[in-house]
């Protein structure tokens, strides 16, 4: 066997899966499938997401809002989304940090 | 999650002000989709009118300076801001004079409220009614006298 020939071989075995990227697929993935037709169902869905830690809630954040600005078709929905996320108690991790650190940035 | 976005599409629109170096189709791409999702943000209740006011106000200040700037070298770099500004009131111009419309009914509501109870204190310091319960109480004493009568 060549010796490139293995090393696909132990790429393709692999079986670690890095969190982080799992959760970005995983937003990614449902944000994808978000219409204005199954958005009370997919909302939900990316609410669980979110609500996991502070950390799927910032990427999240960070992928909806690239998504909004390169997918024109879909920005009012992403918009709505947006408006649904903001109404939850349930992801205002640290928002005392997050408020300091707004500040700072707008003087 | 509010601060979380908030904080992507300012960044974006700091950059653009501070002109950060970037290819240009896609910075172009970045600064008029952030425009336009500021706009959906404003009409889903996301954003506050005074982020109307700060996104308009920066967009003059820079279209004033582009101006004055490019007219001294010959430029027209300024037709960019100028369609931001107006990619952004083409998405938000109806739901803002409604807003501010709004605002402005209340405002006159309030108004109103003010001067009644504006009004009635006048009345009360010129005929010394100290309340409602003593005029009810002189309204009790004369309608036993009539019955007395």
């Amino acid at each position: 066997m060549s010796n490139s020939a293995a090393k696909t071989w132990l790429t393709g075995k692999r079986t670690e899966v890095d969190p982080e990227e799992a959760l970005k697929k995983e937003i990614k993935f449902n944000l994808n499938l978000l219409t204005k037709e199954n958005f009370e169902k997919i909302k939900e869905v990316i609410l669980n997401i979110a609500c996991q830690r502070e950390e799927s809630c910032q990427k999240l954040a960070e992928i909806l809002v690239e998504n909004a600005w390169t997918q024109k078709k879909y920005m009012n929905t992403y918009a709505k989304l947006c408006a649904f996320l903001g109404k939850q108690e349930s992801l205002e991790f640290n928002t005392g940090r997050n408020v300091r650190f707004l500040l700072r940035k707008s003087e | 999650m509010k601060l979380q976005v908030l904080k992507h599409i300012q960044t974006v629109f700091e950059e653009e002000h501070k002109g950060v170096e970037e290819g240009a189709d896609s910075k172009n791409r970045r600064f008029f989709g952030n425009i336009s999702f500021i706009g959906e943000l404003f009409l889903e209740k996301f954003l506050p009118v005074a982020v109307v006011r700060i996104v308009t106000s920066s967009f003059l200040n820079k279209f004033i300076c582009q101006y004055q700037d490019d007219n001294k070298e010959g430029e027209r770099s300024y037709e960019e801001t100028l369609e931001g500004l107006i990619k952004f009131y083409d998405i938000i111009g109806k739901a803002l004079e409604e807003k501010e419309a709004s605002i402005k009914k209340n405002k006159k509501t309030g108004d109103v409220v003010a001067n009644f109870k504006e009004a009635l204190a006048k009345i009360n310091s010129a005929v010394g009614v100290e309340n409602a319960a003593e005029l009810i109480n002189d309204e009790e004493i004369s309608t036993e006298k009539v019955f007395k009568m």
